[in-house]
């Protein structure tokens, strides 16, 4: 279905305000997110999917490494109609059997959830019968979850079950919302991220989830500060960890251009006090990265974007792209709405009042859409005639046989944030520009 | 790495896809088809980034999600449905449009009786399918889509004696080696004068489809057998029941089942004999490096039938048979039947039905074998023990075909044949595989 499109100049019109079209959600269900976060951690995980097969294929592919691995007590009819709770109490049993597992999560899907399975029951049953911990998370899809909420649950129910009260390391810092496997996408950016927060004197405790282990989460308080980098994924954990063990959290922009980078550390050499010396260590490595962009600046000047991600992505890469003189045509959000626990209200207020700044204080003209679906979102990219999308992979080849440059905006295998990553988006993106391939052969292209 | 399971666990993950998923793969083999799922929103996610996985891309194929929500299973899925469709019958181009329902309709409820006629103006053909990924495997999944689409297509009471249909090709992705097979298929065919009509499926649009009827034969092959009687009772068409034509035993079986059938006995026996004075000095300069061979296969059942009888005569050893498919009755005692037909091999296989990925790796842990013909899953599984792995069985992700690269008939013994010798040779120059062999001829 048709999702919510209007121009840039009609931000403020009550019809925009009002729209609440959460119908055409598209990106995956919670208990996607849920899995995810739990494939980065470094320790031995295992994930048990209560439910049919068919809600294991894609984690079969195991794309993107990791060490977790992924059991699913595969349902059939008659377990439908008889119960699988015997199916999956065998199979919990025998994972607790299993040396290197160090924890055991169960997922449950639309089917456990809607004959009513009684998961907990069961795993409070035979709790004292395993050695090993259990966790049940409800993350079946038919609940309107967010793939955020599953990553949100993940987070916190392991820094509730396992965090202790510790003593704080002064000037330290979570990092929270950041679910990639270090081996696969998110090691060279928390690398960055350790190296320039050691640089400003700020230690990094942790990144949840990205290669983190059950040692990590049991020292999690020891940190000064919660850092918010996806909110959607966050906002349970970083209410707990406020309460019970004194961290504050300071929602920061994600740092993808130099603007957004040089506001994240800023702010948190302000927050801790470290004093304005800091400050110039950051200078450096920010001039040093706006000398390089100028050669990029040059080759993608005046070059139409289309951006399709996330809502909690989507402003802070506009800044980004903003930043490289390119000329947003087209931005889509997937979700664009607030989640209030596990309930899905109207557009958001906090996103809607930024991006209405954004339009204003940058002057842009572009078209918005909000749920789309895919021929809408391909009939306002040609009507605008855009150059390169940012967009998911599984859209890649139809950009491509559209003669436009393609960029990853999830699963991107060069370094993404902070000055350098900046700097790796902006050579990906003069590369894909350049390509000529589907250019000059796309009447060709299938 | 994790130590897996036992192989007696049975709950462990699963190689094969659900019944929904099986839906979804005959559903995109009609060119212009859309898709529809009436589904929450994960079920779209999985799929589409399954099928783009093959070549990290999707491609043009339409599929639309509903993205039901709890609200939607309290106050019923089919008002939805109906506003979906309609929407999605006016704005997208194709002839076809496929509903398919996930677990969650399915538990819930849906009444597609109420649904179609609701349906306003709409020039499509809609096609409703109930298919719970629980209600069954991937490969009844496809069988039971390919059924659906044949009742939907009108019946032309006219029969030409030179055309068959092919029912039953597991069609799964717009790449070479699928249109190779096809290719191949109709090349055959087209030596014993016979044209091919229709197929069930390989990429063709419906309108292509529409013109079944007017075929008097239809090859069956194992996953249309569902097919069957509608064909012959409802339709008029004479049924040739045949196996998948891998391998030269099992072509050469293909080719002469069609030319008794349809009375063509004398240009098949001319044509064999000249394929296989094509093929057959090919094959024998890889035949030295596959005997004695010890192999595992993991496939679907409808594929071992004819991978294993392949595999036999190439002179290769059978050590694991892994079956993808529940719900199997016999299967055991067949493949048991057939070795013991077949070849001097000395003790029995391992056979595990509907084996699991656990299953798999902790038996060729204990068990040695030069290389494995599976899917990419035991690719990626099995490269922890150094087993090459030929990829054949879905899913296929980690293999690209910009050429005809077919694995059925005779241009496919060359393609596999091929493989088989460039993996043993490339394992075989290596010493640590020498050692490893050494080592396990000691046990």
């Amino acid at each position: 279905m048709k999702g919510l499109c209007f121009s840039s100049e009609n931000i403020n019109d009550v019809s925009v305000q009002n729209y609440c079209g959460t119908g055409n959600v598209n990106y995956g269900c919670s208990m996607r997110g849920a899995w995810r976060s739990l494939q980065c951690m470094k320790d031995d995980v295992a994930i048990v999917i209560h439910g049919p097969k068919g809600c294991n294929n894609e984690f079969k592919l195991d794309y993107v490494g990791g060490v977790a691995r992924t059991y699913c007590t595969n349902m059939n009819e008659k377990d439908v109609i008889t119960g699988g709770l015997s199916k999956l109490e065998k199979l919990l049993f025998e994972l607790n059997n299993v040396e290197k597992i160090s924890l055991i999560v169960v997922l449950t899907t639309c089917t456990s959830e809607l004959i009513g399975e009684d998961i907990d029951g069961l795993v409070s049953k035979i709790k004292s019968k395993m050695s090993k911990k259990c966790l049940v998370l409800h993350t079946s899809g038919i609940s309107g979850m967010a793939q955020s909420d599953g990553h949100n649950m993940v987070i916190s129910e392991l820094v509730k079950s396992f965090t202790k009260s510790q003593e704080k390391i002064p000037n330290s810092v979570n990092y929270i919302g950041y679910s990639w496997p270090f081996d696969y996408r998110a090691g060279r950016d928390m690398f960055e991220l350790e190296k320039l927060l050691n640089s400003i004197g700020i230690t990094l405790n942790g990144v949840f989830t990205s290669n983190l282990g059950l040692n990590d989460i049991e020292k999690a308080s020891r940190a000064s500060l919660n850092i918010v980098r996806c909110p959607g994924s966050a906002y349970s954990t970083i209410k707990f960890m406020e309460e019970n063990f004194d961290v504050p959290y300071l929602k920061l922009p994600i740092p993808v251009g130099i603007k957004n980078t040089t506001l994240f550390f800023e702010s948190l050499v302000d927050y801790f006090h470290l004093g304005d010396e800091k400050k110039l260590i950051l200078n450096e490595y920010r001039l040093f990265t706006e000398k390089k962009l100028n050669y990029f600046k040059r080759l993608l000047n005046g070059k139409k974007v289309a951006v399709a991600v996330g809502a909690n992505r989507t402003l802070d890469l506009i800044e980004a792209l903003l930043e490289l003189e390119l000329d947003i045509k087209v931005i889509s959000f997937y979700r664009l709405h607030e989640t209030i626990g596990d309930k899905v209200t109207n557009i958001s207020g906090k996103t809607f009042k930024r991006l209405s700044n954004l339009i204003k204080n940058e002057n842009l003209h572009c078209d918005v859409l909000a749920y789309p679906d895919s021929k809408q979102f391909w009939e306002v990219i040609k009507k605008n005639e855009v150059d390169i999308v940012f967009d998911v992979h599984t859209n890649r080849k139809l950009i491509h046989n559209m003669g436009l440059a393609f960029s990853e905006s999830m699963d991107v295998e060069h370094p993404y944030h902070f000055y350098y990553g900046f700097l790796a988006l902006a050579a990906n993106l003069v590369q894909e520009l350049n390509q000529p391939f589907y250019k000059k052969y796309k009447e060709f292209c299938l | 790495m994790m130590q897996d399971l036992a192989f007696q666990n049975n709950v462990d993950s699963a190689v094969s896809y659900c019944y929904f998923f099986g839906a979804y793969c005959a559903a995109y083999g009609i060119k212009d088809s859309i898709i529809v799922l009436h589904t929450p929103s994960g079920c779209q996610r999985r799929i589409l980034y399954l099928w783009s996985m093959h070549d990290n891309s999707n491609n043009f194929k339409a599929t639309l999600s509903t993205n039901l929500i709890d609200k939607d299973v309290v106050f019923g899925t089919e008002n939805k449905l109906v506003d979906f469709v309609e929407d999605t019958c006016t704005r997208y181009d194709g002839k076809i449009v496929f509903i398919l329902t996930s677990c969650a309709p399915e538990i819930v409820g849906i009444d597609y009786n109420l649904v179609i006629p609701q349906v306003k103006n709409s020039s499509k053909k809609i096609i409703p399918i109930n298919s719970p990924g629980f209600r069954g495997d991937f490969y009844e999944g496809f069988s039971d889509t390919i059924l659906e689409t044949v009742k939907s297509l009108s019946i032309h009471k006219e029969k030409y004696s030179d055309r068959v249909n092919i029912v039953g090709y597991m069609f799964s992705r717009y790449e070479e080696d699928e249109n190779g097979n096809i290719e191949e298929l109709k090349k055959i065919l087209d030596k014993l004068d016979l044209k091919v009509n229709a197929v069930f499926f390989s990429g063709d649009t419906y309108g292509e489809l529409e013109k079944f009827s007017q075929a008097k034969y239809n090859i069956i092959f194992p996953y249309g057998e569902k097919c069957s009687k509608y064909l012959q009772h409802e339709v008029g068409q004479e049924n040739i029941f045949c196996d998948l034509p891998i391998g030269l035993e099992k072509t050469i079986d293909f080719i002469n089942c069609i030319a008794n059938a349809t009375q063509r006995k004398e240009t098949a026996k001319i044509f064999i004999k000249r394929e296989l004075s094509r093929v057959i000095p090919k094959v024998q300069n890889t035949i030295h490096k596959m005997t004695g061979k010890k192999v595992a296969v993991v496939s679907d059942w409808q594929s071992i039938k004819s991978l294993l009888p392949m595999i036999l005569e190439f002179g290769m050893e059978p050590v694991l048979i892994g079956i993808y498919n529940s719900n199997l009755n016999e299967s055991k005692e067949k493949i048991l039947d057939l070795i013991a037909k077949n070849s001097t091999l000395q003790y029995e296989p391992i056979v595990i039905e509907a084996c699991t990925r656990g299953q798999i790796k902790e038996t060729l842990r204990d068990n040695y074998v030069d290389f494995c013909i599976g899917s990419s899953i035991e690719s990626r599984d099995l490269d922890e023990l150094d087993i090459p792995t030929l990829e054949y069985s879905l899913p296929l992700f980690e293999k690209h075909y910009n050429f005809n690269s077919p694995t059925l008939g005779f241009d496919g013994v060359l393609n596999m044949s091929t493989q088989i010798f460039n993996l043993l040779n490339k394992k075989a120059l290596r010493r640590e595989s020498v050692i490893k062999k050494l080592e396990s001829l000691k046990k």
